[in-house]
């Protein structure tokens, strides 16, 4: 309880409250116009936590990661175009309400249920973090590099249609890491007497790259012009949700909450998964299943409240273990390691206070997400006209701003373009690069920890599979990507 | 004087727009066959060998133990071998067996397109440290804005003035010296 109420102390601050608005804000922006994502906008915005403390900085972060969520919706209720991939699911009712005339209605229903998803998700953390890290705190060595180890099972969920490309990205990920000193011996690694990578590639560096300088090459194939359609009518319309809607809506929300938070908490799943299989739910579990895809308003409120709803989950293990459950949430391991927060077991041990205070933020992160989305989603619905030829130039600018603000060193820049490259091949040979980002997030505490059980084990693998919880670990790594790889193997057979 | 130099600019200008337009036609439909399967993992084989080799002069070991500083970029570099081997020689078994592979039709102006694009951030990286960084946005953005064929000068003055605020935002708010 001390923990608790020195963590609202830590917390409830004029400075955490502005940062979070305004990441609020980006993160509505970045999520409504289709093009931009969440990821490049944390990435963009990344820099600026530099000079924040941790806690400023993560609302900063949860600011942009949860407003995204629900910004998403706009352009897909808006103009049929999810301006984030797990919007799909809402967008064939929403634009269908859009059509008949309802777009403001539809609008207030993804807010909502965005709100209520990601308060119930806020809850579940604040209840659930404490417990887990409590259980996190009895894990020795070899355990720990079973959790990195399960952290990087994400690389099952985002690996696309082949799990081994998966893999070979994240290992690839995982030697980019390595390069620079060794943390154990001193020895230089692959630095070819290059003197700015005695200390490795900066994740932010690699990142800008990676998600936000590649996109821009990526431009080269894209259309630069959003098609408008119906953007003036949401100003003439009410948008009032009558009670018996409410009514219909309620149990569909509060399961998909459920639903969403399970599936936030298993590492490799994310939004998107959560937002069909609710939609699928409520549709089985409707009265009015004809409606669905045709303006349904129990389809709006169940996607969009479980996208939410894996917000808060994705951070219990984050917070607990040091575990990102999806690519956003791994760049904000990379924000807590900047403030020279430590991801581990020990995280909590060492800086309860300040996990709390990113906890009961996310709930006002949430309060205020509704309060925005309120009073500017009307003008929210211009910006999904924003031509994307007028933000490239800007989002390079940010990105080179960005890239030699980490270390004032233009070589840093080189390496920025790199990576865009790097990434910008990848997509071509069809490797996804979260994965990499996967590897770049977890590699030195991986590697170290795989280290350290080996020396205590005198070399032997055996280490592993020694104690009940890295048993249970192992177990738990098997199953999570069993479900991932048995998911993906009946969606292709579905698309078949 | 002034006006001559700028009409000959602006002649010089359209000339180039519609020769890029030219050029764009007659690249417009040209497709390249490209085997992302295939390709994929060769290069990262190549990769994988290529840190192998350098291994030895790159990664000094200090004495033989449990691990060593080369231990743990073996193993993801053999994890590299292992899947683009697995890829490859699935692929292999398809062509064997008669089977379709993935096969991917590059369109060639995509492509140039995306060398443009880096062509004109590696000028701007370039540029840089010799213009300094608000001078050098400037220039990239105003290029960028012509490179996309943008007629309204309104976009010009946003994307300006937005170079302008970033750069005055890192160097007096974030307190970056920005070159």
């Amino acid at each position: 309880m001390d923990l608790f109420i020195q963590g609202f102390q830590q917390f409830f601050t004029l400075s955490s409250f502005v940062y979070m608005n305004i990441g609020l804000l980006l993160g509505l922006v970045f999520g409504a116009i289709p093009g931009l994502t969440v990821i490049l906008c944390i990435v963009l915005f990344l820099p600026f936590t530099y000079t924040m403390g941790p806690i400023d900085s993560f609302m900063f972060l949860l600011g942009i990661y949860c407003a995204g969520g629900y910004g998403g919706s706009i352009s897909a209720i808006l103009i049929n175009t999810p301006g984030t991939p797990h919007a799909t699911a809402t967008m064939a009712d929403g634009y269908a309400l859009t059509k008949m005339g309802q777009s403001k209605k539809a609008l207030n229903i993804a807010l909502q249920a965005s709100t209520f998803g990601g308060m119930f998700s806020a809850f579940t953390l604040l209840f659930f973090a404490p417990q887990v890290a409590k259980f996190a705190q009895k894990m020795g060595t070899p355990e720990y590099f079973l959790v990195c180890l399960f952290g990087l099972t994400v690389i099952a969920g985002v690996s696309g249609k082949s799990l081994i490309k998966g893999i070979i990205s994240g290992a690839f990920g995982l030697f980019i890491a390595t390069i620079g000193l060794d943390p154990m011996t001193g020895s230089t690694r692959f630095i070819f007497k290059n003197i700015n990578l005695y200390s490795g590639f900066d994740l932010v560096i690699c990142l800008i790259g990676l998600f936000a300088l590649s996109e821009v090459l990526a431009k080269s194939k894209k259309s630069n012009q959003v098609t408008l359609s119906s953007l003036a009518e949401v100003k003439s319309e009410s948008g009032k949700i009558s009670k018996k809607e409410y009514k219909r809506m309620a149990l569909p929300a509060f399961l998909s909450a459920i639903i969403g938070v399970i599936i936030g908490i298993i590492p490799g799943t994310g939004a998107s998964m959560a937002s069909f299989v609710s939609y699928d739910r409520a549709r089985q579990m409707s009265k009015h299943k004809d409606e669905f895809g045709k303006g349904s308003v129990e389809g709006i409120a169940a996607a969009e409240t479980a996208n939410n709803a894996v917000t808060g989950a994705t951070l219990i293990p984050l917070l607990t273990m040091g575990i990102p459950g999806d690519g956003a949430v791994a760049i904000m391991l990379g924000a807590l390691m900047i403030n020279g927060l430590t991801p581990g077991p020990n995280l909590f041990a060492k800086h309860g206070v300040t996990m709390y205070a990113i906890m009961i933020g996310l709930i006002f992160v949430n309060l205020f997400m509704y309060l925005q989305g309120r009073t500017l989603t009307k003008y929210f619905a211009r910006v999904v006209s924003i031509p994307v030829s007028i933000l490239t130039p800007i989002i390079v600018i940010f990105c080179f701003a960005g890239a030699f603000s980490v270390n004032a060193s233009m070589f840093d820049v080189g390496v920025t373009l790199a990576f865009a490259i790097i990434a910008y091949l990848f997509n071509k040979l069809g490797f996804s690069t979260i994965p990499v980002l996967l590897g770049l997030v977890l590699g030195a505490i991986t590697e170290e920890n795989f280290r350290r059980s080996l020396i205590l084990s005198d070399g032997s693998w055996e280490i592993f599979v020694q104690s009940p919880i890295a048993i249970a670990f192992l177990v738990v790594i098997f199953l999570t990507v069993a479900i991932i790889v048995g998911n993906k193997m009946k969606e292709s057979r579905r698309s078949m | 004087m002034k006006g001559l130099h700028m009409q000959k600019f602006f002649t010089l200008l359209l000339r180039l727009d519609s020769k890029i337009d030219r050029m764009g036609e007659t690249l417009k439909d040209k497709k390249v066959k490209f085997y992302p399967t295939l390709v994929g993992p060769i290069v990262f084989l190549l990769f994988a060998l290529a840190a192998f080799l350098a291994m030895p002069s790159q990664v000094k070991i200090q004495a033989e133990g449990a691990t060593t500083a080369r231990t743990f970029p073996t193993l993801l570099l053999e994890i590299i071998v292992v899947g683009s081997v697995v890829l490859l020689a699935t692929e292999l078994f398809k062509i064997i067996r008669k089977k379709t592979i993935e096969v991917q039709e590059i369109e060639i102006l995509t492509e140039i397109k995306a060398v443009v694009i880096l062509a004109l951030l590696g000028l701007y990286a370039l540029l840089m440290p010799l213009i300094g960084f608000i001078a050098s946005s400037l220039l990239f953005s105003v290029a960028m804005l012509y490179y996309f064929r943008i007629k309204k000068r309104s976009y010009y003055l946003i994307v300006v003035l937005s170079a302008l605020v970033i750069g005055l935002i890192f160097r007096y708010l974030l307190g970056v010296r920005l070159p």
